[in-house]
């Protein structure tokens, strides 16, 4: 996937998620969860197809503050 | 003396069925003073089921009132009936069927619960009906009749229904709505039923005949009886069939295992496909369930290969009689783009999902046409059968005509039987439809499977957008509820769609694989995420203004762009009454103002932190232009605009119309 065709702040969430999954066993459900997550977010136009709720409950497991939600989910969209 | 023993030895004469029906009304004189008093006697059990069945005995409900009707109400009755039934010739015997009773009684018959007894939901007989089918000659007379086959069904009819009739009377329906034994198996299995449940103890010697004569004329060996002398017909594709009900019992009434053996060999009765005899006896499933009680053995069996036996698609689509499929032209371009890359061994199954995969890849749907620009600009085109010959894989604009039938002429070029069909804006089939009317598609029969095609069964997700990225698709329809033919239909249809993506892949179009990707890391991580947290109303709402009136929506065609937003935002824990998005259409006049030049498909965003309905003050309502500027708007203003023709709501096909908002009668609802 290049870069260039997703938003900045997408790249962001999706090096963090893959740095995050790297912390736990490739066994583990927290590796799945954020090896699913880096993999959705490598894809450009991808919340387009999602459900809200799901998107929120991305920005919440990557840390993103819960106040800074809409304005994230804005830019992703 | 007990009050059963004096019941007993009060009315249970040993008398025939004819003789207690001819003696019912003289009994009643001469019997009601007594049972009267015995009323009045504190000691008596008046709710005993022995008792209140001798008060049927005697023509009288619970109360000790008639059970009938005054005379002149049955001759008003009769009359009415001669004069709007008789003369359609469609209610045989109509005089035989028919019990006039009291507005009282048709108060407490329908009071009394409905006897669980059998299999059927459709012909269920309440327990006060069950009692008098057995206690009152009167009734018994017309159950005689209905097992000899006099009368269709033993029918009852109120005073207040005869007082109020106006000639206005539904003839199909009247017979079948006021009846109340239509089927003297379920009358038996009722009374059966009662008589496990303990309701029917206590029988006098005429009732337990009676239950007899019921009995009789409905068990295995009437069943034989009627057998020998009816051959059972049916018509069934095309070929006469007829058969022995008697072989049809054997093979049903076998062992379980012997069943089952059969079942799973491609058993049936001589001379029939398994699904022939399937489709064979839910056509004569009158005489299997309702007129006779044949043994439960064979009756679940029966059920059991019904089901199990897919034949849905007996005598369905078994030609093709479309009258425009020599004038239907499809251009050499787009006939090869269809078929190219099918697989050289493909079923006709196969072919026909491959040609509708393709069709949906291919073309795209004409968005102005629904919008109502069509009528006056693009009818001549999308009406026009000829156009579809213009249609190519660059001109690929269509509407549901011309996808229809250029599935269906392809589909006649594999051997594939297929019907176009024609819906109003509502769903309901027009049934003089032709070419360019409501809209349109079809249903073609492979093999054993008959199945729905409609490649824009909901315009804004439609088939047509799914398909371009790799979504599943709706419009495909399985006509069977049989699980083994929906496995095999599945199983071609994925490999088809998973052949053609990956085609779409190799050629250099990554839309279709990278759509794959997201829904199978969606789903990984669905699996790893405990639950999903609610999103309020309000939160929702003002991201989405946000994302409008901050970003706007990069995007050719906003109002798709936000159709697309708002449904994966909105989901349908927000039902109708609280957040909704309708499409509406705008004109754009030349510099003149005198001319429509061109049109824009717009959104009207309305939202309810309550319900629409009940409290339209708090609706609050957003306009989004095709530049995707919001500008809030009040109803009232909004109701000017439409009012004025200003802007015309695109409804129909899911759209809805806007919340809170009247619209004339001329609104616009183009489905095709």
């Amino acid at each position: 996937m290049n870069n260039q065709e997703i938003p900045q702040i997408q790249v962001e969430l999706r090096d963090k998620a893959q740095n995050l999954a790297k912390n736990y066993d490739e066994t583990s459900n927290e590796f799945k969860k954020y090896n699913a997550i880096a993999k959705i977010l490598n894809e450009s136009n991808c919340f387009s197809y999602i459900p809200m709720e799901r998107a929120y409950a991305m920005l919440r497991d990557l840390g993103v503050e819960e106040d800074k939600f809409g304005e994230v989910y804005g830019q992703l969209v | 003396m007990s009050l059963r023993s004096f019941i007993k030895s009060k009315f249970a004469k040993e008398t025939s069925p004819a003789e207690a029906q001819d003696s019912a009304s003289e009994e009643q004189t001469n019997e009601w003073d007594s049972l009267a008093e015995l009323a009045q006697n504190p000691e008596a059990d008046t709710n005993s089921p022995s008792y209140q069945r001798r008060l049927r005995e005697k023509g009288l409900n619970s109360k000790g009132n008639s059970i009938f009707a005054d005379e002149h109400i049955v001759n008003m009755g009769m009359a009415d009936l001669e004069k709007y039934l008789v003369k359609e010739d469609k209610v045989p015997n109509w005089q035989e069927q028919y019990i006039f009773i009291s507005d009282e009684d048709f108060e407490e018959l329908h009071a009394s619960p409905v006897v669980e007894a059998g299999l059927m939901t459709d012909k269920k007989i309440n327990e006060e009906t069950a009692i008098r089918a057995i206690s009152n000659g009167v009734f018994f007379d017309k159950v005689q009749k209905l097992l000899d086959g006099e009368i269709p069904s033993v029918s009852q009819m109120t005073s207040r229904e005869v007082k109020t009739y106006d000639g206005t009377i539904d003839v199909d329906t009247v017979s079948v709505t006021h009846s109340c034994i239509d089927s003297p198996a379920q009358l038996m299995r009722s009374l059966d039923k009662l008589q496990q449940d303990g309701k029917l103890e206590d029988l006098t010697e005429t009732e337990v005949k009676r239950i007899q004569i019921i009995r009789e004329a409905t068990g295995p060996e009437a069943f034989r009886n009627y057998c020998e002398e009816n051959p059972l017909t049916d018509k069934l594709d095309g070929k006469d069939i007829q058969l022995n009900g008697n072989d049809i019992l054997a093979f049903f009434d076998q062992s379980d295992d012997d069943f089952l053996t059969a079942l799973n060999e491609k058993g049936s009765v001589e001379g029939v496909s398994q699904a022939e005899l399937a489709k064979f006896i839910e056509d004569h499933s009158d005489l299997f369930n309702d007129k006779f009680c044949l043994p439960d053995r064979a009756r679940e069996h029966m059920s059991e290969y019904c089901r199990v036996i897919n034949h849905d698609f007996i005598n369905k689509v078994m030609e093709t009689n479309e009258p425009l499929l020599e004038k239907t032209k499809i251009s050499p371009e787009l006939h090869s783009a269809l078929t190219e890359g099918m697989p050289e061994d493909a079923t006709n199954l196969d072919k026909a999902l491959f040609t509708y995969i393709k069709l949906c890849k291919l073309l795209s749907y004409d968005g102005r046409y629904m919008a109502g620009y069509g009528e006056e600009n693009l009818g001549a085109i999308h009406k026009d059968i000829s156009y579809i010959e213009q249609i190519t894989p660059e001109n690929n604009r269509a509407v549901c005509y011309e996808l229809t039938m250029i599935l269906g002429k392809m589909l006649n070029e594999y051997g594939i039987n297929f019907e176009v069909s024609y819906f109003d804006s509502t769903g309901h089939k027009l049934g003089n439809g032709e070419y360019g009317s409501g809209h349109a598609n079809l249903r073609f029969r492979c093999d054993d499977m008959i199945v729905g095609a409609d490649t824009v069964k909901e315009v804004y997700r439609s088939d047509l957008t799914a398909a371009k990225v790799g979504a599943p698709l709706s419009g495909l329809k399985l006509m069977t509820d049989n699980e083994e033919t929906r496995a095999r239909f599945d199983e071609s249809y994925q490999k088809m769609y998973d052949l053609i993506n990956q085609q779409e892949t190799e050629a250099g179009n990554p839309e279709a694989e990278k759509q794959r990707r997201i829904s199978e890391a969606l789903n990984e991580y669905a699996e790893s995420n405990g639950g999903f947290e609610k999103i309020s109303l309000q939160e929702k709402k003002q991201t989405l203004l946000n994302i409008l009136e901050q970003n706007g929506l990069k995007d050719l065609d906003v109002s798709v762009r936000l159709y697309q937003l708002f449904n994966s935002m909105f989901s349908k824990e927000y039902d109708m009454q609280q957040a909704n998005i309708s499409v509406v259409r705008r004109d754009i006049y030349d510099d003149e103002g005198e001319n429509v030049i061109d049109i824009a498909v717009e959104t009207v965003l309305s939202f309810n932190d309550t319900s629409f309905d009940a409290n339209p003050e708090n609706t609050e309502h957003f306009y989004v232009t095709n530049k995707s500027e919001v500008l809030k708007a009040e109803s009232g203003e909004l109701q000017e605009v439409f009012d004025g023709e200003q802007l015309t709501i695109v409804s129909g096909m899911h759209l809805r119309p806007v919340p809170n908002i009247n619209f004339p009668s001329s609104v616009n609802s183009r489905n095709a």
